[in-house]
């Protein structure tokens, strides 16, 4: 059993009030006494198709149950209790923070299963809800990650690098390694409640652990589009943001992955939806004259990070006219593999490593916007695959480098 | 006639023989003390770079921040730097001791002055290294910041923070080696000044047309159709 000595003694007391419980669902995003009802009744219907239903116990923040507008407590309305935890951070805090209050309340209670639904639960469908708790509830998998209805452009970094990176170095196929909405099996709560290092504010870190450690993994279809975090204020913030923790996760599994050979699909429950089109105007100049004014004044800098081969390689695209520029996927995976092995080895500080990633990372997705502004949902799935299978194909090129750094020094 | 010059010859010989005698023991000891300080730099050295690279110096330096130190040190090695470092004031402290060895006032004056100036000396070096690390490490924070926000003049923005640093650094290592007193401080201030108020002068008259149009955009923001938002999404 965890240590519970993180909660405050008012939780601690609830918890051991409500007893056993065979499964928790989390929704750390519910504000209001009105979203709380919805979701309590989406919870409801969701568990309607569970068998057998179980005792469940819905975790949600302080503020939603203080609402004017929810009748006190409102105990009659609902079929299992509910418990407000201890206030979670908001999105863009420390998020390994929420998410241990959310596993200590799972494992205090002892439920075979945890769903955390970060997104707006009001938007969620039952059936959806239904996919993240059935696989682990029914089938026995540890960890169910979401499927996003992508745009073409929704989540960038995540299609450019989380997703093929996490695919090549752990061997599974996750659409959305990180999101917002998790299944979790008992099993893997525990795992997770073991003391760690300070994990950053994106939850990127269970697939790797999940896939190193030998837990089943499947992914299910949401049907709701990625869901909108707090943006961080520039590209270079959503850079530092993301690959910040990923780069740092990397060098924690250094040992798992590098045993990893290829990659295998994961089981996918539901089915994908129709891709939404995007509103904006694609205009890719403005970011390929973004990498061209990187290549201009970084230089120094890259020389630090990347070798000379990729730097002529990045001097040809500083070429091309927009229409035609490309970044090919192998360069695109060298590159940041490199900017991987630069960060692990500090070769300089690990904020300007990010930063400089930056302007490569705008030119990768100027060459992505460039191929598929106009393609069908199944085209834009072919490119992602091909950029995955890119990213396994340069693995040994990272083992390498990983393991004998001077030997490639640049 | 002839004999007194010979006197004299001979007795201003005696002198210079005497004068001699009298500084080869200072010698002596000047080169013993020299020998010794060498020897003890070397051991000293030895024990100091086994002891850094046992706790792996060079990589903890780039782990602070403090990677630019490997430019300027021999073999881009920070461990080198400091033991070189080390060995050479050991051996300085040692020629000092040698030469305050000379029975003579005015070299053991001169060796108290030494000694008694060698702390500004460290401290001036340290503060211009020091200076040196955070003016590089600030001009390429700067530098790969600016070029994030797309500002044209990104390198020119960094060479300025650079060359502030740079400046301030070597201002206060000379205000700490004591040289040039009031002059340093007054050429510093004024050229501090003059660049605080060319930047100020040239991002007033360089940007005149931006604030222009930002003020014009502001204006026409009720009437003029909005400028469609890019579709990217990154996180």
């Amino acid at each position: 059993m965890a240590d519970l000595d993180a909660l405050s003694s008012e939780l601690k007391d609830r918890l051991a009030q409500l007893g056993q419980a065979e499964l928790v669902v989390a929704v750390p995003g519910v504000a209001t006494g009105e979203a709380l009802r919805n979701t309590v009744e989406r919870v409801r219907s969701a568990l309607n198709g569970v068998t057998p239903g179980p005792k469940t116990v819905l975790v949600h923040p302080d503020g939603a149950m203080t609402d004017p507008s929810s009748a006190n407590g409102q105990p009659a309305l609902l079929p299992f209790p509910i418990t407000p935890v201890d206030r979670f951070p908001a999105p863009g805090e420390n998020l390994s923070e929420a998410y241990r209050s959310m596993f200590l309340a799972s494992s205090r209670l002892g439920a075979r299963a945890c769903v955390v639904v970060g997104s707006d639960p009001t938007t969620l469908s039952a059936e959806a809800l239904q996919r993240l708790v059935q696989p682990v509830v029914e089938q026995g998998f540890d960890l169910v990650t979401p499927c996003y209805l992508r745009r073409r452009f929704d989540a960038l970094l995540n299609s450019g690098v989380v997703s093929p990176l996490s695919r090549a170095l752990y061997g599974k196929r996750l659409r959305f390694p990180v999101g917002a909405d998790f299944g979790f099996s008992a099993r893997l709560v525990e795992r997770e409640l073991q003391p760690a290092t300070e994990r950053g504010v994106m939850p990127i870190w269970f697939a790797s652990d999940a896939a190193c450690g030998g837990f089943k993994i499947a992914q299910a279809h949401l049907d709701v589009p990625v869901p909108v975090q707090k943006d961080p204020p520039d590209v270079s913030a959503a850079v530092a943001q993301l690959l910040g923790p990923l780069f740092q996760d990397i060098e924690r599994n250094a040992a798992c992955w590098q045993k990893v050979r290829g990659s295998l699909p994961v089981p996918t429950f539901g089915m994908a939806g129709p891709m939404a089109e995007e509103t904006g105007v694609v205009d890719v100049s403005r970011m390929v004259e973004a990498f061209r004014l990187g290549y201009r004044n970084l230089q120094d800098v890259w020389s630090v990070v990347l070798p000379p081969a990729t730097l002529v390689e990045l001097k040809r695209l500083t070429q091309l006219a927009p229409e035609a520029f490309r970044l090919a996927d192998d360069l695109w995976a060298r590159i940041v593999y490199d900017f991987a092995l630069a960060f692990r080895l500090r070769s300089m500080s690990r904020d300007h490593v990010l930063g400089a990633l930056t302007p490569l990372y705008r030119a990768w997705v100027a060459s992505y916007a460039a191929e598929v502004r106009t393609a069908a949902a199944a085209a834009v799935e072919q490119r992602l695959e091909r950029l995955g299978t890119a990213f396994e194909t340069q693995k040994p090129y990272f083992v390498s480098r990983w393991r004998w750094p001077d030997r490639f020094n640049p | 006639m002839w004999e007194q010059a010979q006197q004299a010859l001979n007795q201003s010989s005696d002198r210079v023989i005497a004068g001699l005698a009298n500084l080869l023991p200072g010698i002596v000891a000047l080169l013993v003390a020299l020998a010794l300080s060498a020897a003890a730099a070397w051991v000293l050295a030895l024990l100091l770079r086994r002891f850094l690279r046992g706790i792996r110096f060079d990589e903890r330096l780039e782990g602070w921040g403090l990677s630019g130190l490997a430019d300027w040190s021999p073999s881009k090695s920070p461990t080198l730097l400091v033991t070189r470092t080390v060995s050479w004031l050991v051996v300085l402290v040692g020629f000092l001791i040698g030469i305050a060895a000379f029975d003579a006032a005015i070299t053991s004056e001169l060796a108290m002055q030494l000694f008694r100036y060698l702390p500004n000396v460290v401290a001036a070096v340290a503060l211009f290294l020091l200076g040196n690390v955070l003016a590089r490490f600030l001009a390429r924070g700067v530098l790969i910041s600016a070029v994030n926000h797309n500002v044209q003049y990104a390198r020119l923005l960094s060479l300025g923070v650079k060359w502030l640093v740079l400046i301030l650094a070597a201002a206060m290592a000379l205000e700490h080696l004591g040289i040039g007193g009031k002059i340093v401080e007054l050429a510093f201030g004024i050229m501090f000044g003059g660049i605080v108020l060319a930047l100020a002068l040239a991002v007033g008259l360089g940007s005149k047309d931006l604030v222009s149009r930002s003020l014009e955009r502001q204006a026409d923001k009720t009437t003029a159709p909005e400028e469609a938002p890019e579709p990217f999404r990154h996180v």
